[in-house]
């Protein structure tokens, strides 16, 4: 039976070869540029350098090491190639410590170079017989042949293509001996096992006769299809996901007003930078949009009374980001309709950009796409920039609210563009749009046409698209350097919610109390696009639209979601969605082993290797961590999503980051 | 690596009659055709005993998960209709031993390597690595007939009688070997493939474990 079968625990994917043999291989050599894959060799440990079992399988030759360069996942051809640019070969001969994939990309990268496979790949077929594939990714008894023509059906779920010796589909050889193979007294006979289950099942083997067609896929179609798939993933942006977007059921609606809270819950920080200051205390009585708290700092936010009524308390509430209790102005009410706002500025177009900025300032506007950094920090760039990107891509599956106000408040959101380029003084604006909204893409090249200052750019959908800096690399082709800002490429980048709201608060006056944010997802009954004051209660809004509370709440979109603990969260200016989801049968968890896919590092659209965060972030060791690259990282989620061992990446890294800066900023 | 296509949907409304759907979401996004499978579910929507998601069957931790997670659905279920890689239908068959687990899919071969992602080149694992003596294009996998000595004769103009697609693999191998390298070619043993190797890591892993 499978469970009498090693379940291989051992990683190992290649072994190197005898001594004897890499002498006589190295005989002619006299010096050699090692390339060591350093995954799928063994477990991964601290430091990978040096690689001692290449070295010691060296030793005995007289060939001298010109130097060594260590690649995690040598198979990955796009990453390979940028590290033999930036680490030359010093020898015209490269032994290769690898499989038989990573010595054929090396061959293929240096053509020029005489490649020596120092290794043989470990089988893992178990039948000598079929073409070896070995599908899933982990190391588990269980194989595909990938024959494309699945017979598990009629034989209880044991593959007799893989699990006979013979690869027979038609029945047993008749040469099993007390259950055994005759090819291999290890190995059950299949044919046994597959009768025995089915019997079990009151079934028989009954299908018709089966013929092997080795046909049924061509090299062609295989060829295409590889191709495809390294075509998408390099699309626009190295790395990325295709999550699906399930945007359908809350895409087609509008935006609709959802009431007024009868108690608000505004928290102080709802920003990047300092908590705002309170101007309020218990028993006040105060209008809707009146200024309730200022900033602190130069990097904070003006915080608004999203309704009028009386400050019940100022006392420490649930925060949905900080996930901690953090302080928040209660206002409870009044039944009234007192607001104040701030003088319009019909004229905007006559004034400085210093006057609008800090307009921009006194509204409390922050990025609304999630990040909620101050938006008139970034008015003033440090560096000349010479182009302004609205960010419409919500790449983020189920949310559309951003969608919609495109497609709803296009002129407002011109408005607003055409502010921010006047205060950043520059003269190209382009609005990135996805693909999958063709309805914003249209709205808005309509009202754009016969205009060409500002530019509608459809981009093909892809996660995480409407990160800045794939944006960037996207729209304008420029890279922005490790651990430097949009600005350094030349660009300022702003949600179109933020622009929408830049409009009004320029030209009406309207400080920012309310913001667009989907609630949605599977366990929503009736998914809305709504149009809400800042400090409602989640759960005002959850049970309006029928949310299950046995769901898992997100506060965003499923990918970079905060999940929230419970229902006592309250709208922040960052909530861009409410998603209530199923709750997985499995948890990501930070404790679990990396088994070295390598589907990380495909996917970081970042170039980083994620699969090193797990190992390190495991043991606490944020400072190698920090030397891998952690504070580069965008915290999209891709590795999370596609890790094999569920591994909770995303917290390994936040911690990682919170650790890093604590270091910095210690002398 | 792989990727899957839907088997065909009239033998699997059989079973999704009164049967329990299970998507494998782990390699979704690239690799299995999750619009055509829908549109089969929603098609036979009221017959279906449950229709549930997994990520990564092929991991039987996760396997095990999704079995307790999806209890109520099998537990009414005649039969499990998997959407995933073979490997995800057997480790699911082995966790319900009493229950048809049917794969809804059909697997198909791409080239790479053991779970990373497609790739131009290949391996298949044989243990006794050739690339040395043939220029880093492996004979095993270039040569349709996995020839290990040389070609054999058939090609025409550059390319397989197999298969007028491919190239010649041993017209590749003898291009990219140098000089020296044909000569270290023509010196050497006749190559002998050692299948043994293949079955005898069944026992270093027995050994192991």
């Amino acid at each position: 039976m499978l469970t009498d079968r090693p379940v291989i625990c051992d990683y190992a994917k290649f072994r190197a070869k005898k001594s004897e043999e890499l002498s006589v291989l190295l005989a002619q050599t006299p010096s050699v540029f090692l390339i060591v894959c350093t995954k799928c060799f063994h477990r991964m440990r601290d430091e990978d350098a040096g690689c001692p079992e290449v070295r010691n399988a060296l030793a005995g030759c007289a060939t001298t090491i010109a130097g060594c360069l260590e690649v995690d996942f040598l198979c990955n051809r796009e990453k390979t190639s940028v590290l033999l640019a930036t680490h030359p070969c010093g020898s015209s001969t490269a032994g290769v410590f690898s499989c038989g994939v990573g010595v054929q990309v090396v061959a293929d990268l240096l053509p020029d170079t005489c490649v020596l496979a120092l290794a043989d790949s470990i089988p893992h077929g178990g039948n000598a017989t079929t073409d070896v594939a070995y599908h899933g990714v982990s190391l588990r008894p269980w194989q595909c042949a990938a024959c494309g023509q699945c017979r598990l059906q009629d034989t209880a779920g044991i593959c007799p293509v893989v699990e006979c010796a013979k690869s027979l589909v038609n029945g047993p050889c008749g040469g099993a001996k007390n259950g055994m193979c005759e090819v291999h007294e290890s190995l059950p006979c299949a044919w046994e096992r597959i009768y025995a289950r089915l019997s079990a099942q009151g079934r028989q083997f009954s299908p018709p006769v089966q013929v092997h067609n080795c046909a049924s896929f061509s090299p062609e179609k295989k060829a295409s299809l590889s191709a495809e798939v390294r075509q998408k993933r390099r699309e626009g942006f190295p790395g990325g996901l295709y999550p699906p977007d399930e945007k359908e059921r809350a895409g087609s609606l509008s935006l609709a007003r959802f009431p007024d809270p009868q108690v608000a819950v505004v928290f102080l920080s709802q920003h990047a930078g300092a908590p705002a200051r309170p101007l309020v205390k218990k028993g006040d009585r105060v209008k809707a949009g009146q200024e309730i708290a200022e900033t602190a700092a130069a990097i904070s936010a003006a915080v608004h009374a999203p309704i009028p009524g009386v400050v019940a308390e100022i006392s420490e509430r649930f925060h949905p980001s900080l996930l901690t209790p953090a302080p928040a102005v209660i206002i409870e009410h009044d039944g009234s309709g007192a607001s104040v706002s701030l003088p319009p500025m019909t004229g905007w177009r006559s004034l400085d950009p210093a006057t609008l900025r800090q307009r921009v300032r006194q509204a409390g506007i922050v990025g609304l796409g999630g990040a909620m950094f101050p938006s008139d920090v970034k008015l003033n760039p440090p560096r000349p920039v010479d182009t302004l990107i609205i960010n419409g891509c919500e790449c983020e599956p189920i949310l559309s609210a951003d969608n919609l106000t495109m497609v709803e408040c296009a002129d407002d959101l011109l408005d607003g563009a055409e502010m921010l380029r006047h205060i950043l003084g520059v003269t190209r604006c382009l609005i990135a749009v996805e693909e999958n909204k063709p309805r914003a893409c249209a709205v808005l090249t309509e009202r754009l046409a016969g205009r060409d200052d500002i530019s509608v750019v459809p981009v093909k959908t892809k996660y995480p698209q409407g990160a800045e800096r794939m944006l960037v690399l996207r729209l304008l082709g420029r890279r922005i350097p490790e651990g430097k800002l949009p600005c350094d490429a030349g660009a300022v980048v702003f949600n179109v919610s933020t622009a929408v709201a830049v409009c009004r608060a320029v030209r009406d006056g309207l400080p920012l109390i309310e913001r667009a944010l989907t609630v949605a997802g599977a366990l929503v009954k009736n998914p809305a696009n709504l149009i809400v004051k800042i400090g409602t209660p989640f759960a005002d809004l959850l049970r309006a639209h029928g949310a299950d509370e046995e769901s898992r709440l997100l506060m965003g979109g499923p990918m970079m979601g905060v999940a929230q603990p419970s229902w006592s969260g309250a709208v922040i200016k960052g909530t861009t969605g409410l998603c209530a989801v199923p709750r997985p049968a499995v948890i990501p968890s930070e404790e679990r082993d990396c088994i070295k896919c390598g589907r990380c590092v495909d996917a970081c659209p970042m170039d980083l290797v994620p699969s090193r965060y797990a190992f390190h972030g495991k043991r606490q060791e944020w400072a190698q961590m920090q030397r891998h690259g952690v504070l580069s990282c965008i915290e999209c989620g891709c590795c999370e999503y596609i890790c094999s061992a569920k591994i909770a990446l995303v917290s390994l890294i936040r911690k990682a980051k919170i650790h890093a800066r604590h270091l910095t900023a210690k002398p | 690596m792989l990727v899957t296509s839907l088997r065909s949907p009239d033998q699997l409304r059989r079973f999704l009659k009164g049967g329990c759907a299970v998507i494998c979401g782990g390699c979704r996004e690239v690799f299995l055709p999750e619009a055509e499978i829908t549109a089969l579910l929603a098609e036979v929507r009221s017959d279906l005993a449950g229709i549930t998601r997994a990520d990564y069957l092929c991991e039987d931790e996760w396997a095990a998960a999704w079995r307790d997670h999806s209890q109520p659905g099998i537990s009414r279920a005649g039969a499990v209709v998997v959407f995933s890689c073979g490997v995800g239908v057997q480790s699911v068959a082995a966790l319900l031993p009493s229950l048809p687990v049917i794969p809804g899919c059909d697997t198909h071969y791409l080239n790479g390597f053991q779970g990373l992602t497609p790739q131009d080149a290949d391996c298949r694992q044989c243990g006794q690595c050739f690339l040395n003596l043939t220029g880093a294009v492996c004979p095993l996998t270039a040569c349709a007939k996995g020839l290990l000595n040389g070609p054999c004769g058939g090609a025409k103009n550059g390319t397989c009688e197999v298969n007028p697609v491919l190239p010649c693999g041993w017209e590749r191998i003898w291009k990219r070997l140098s000089d020296a390298g044909k000569e270290r070619f023509r010196s050497c043993e006749p190559q002998v493939r050692d299948y043994r190797k293949i079955l005898a890591e069944l026992d270093r892993r027995k050994e192991q474990a």
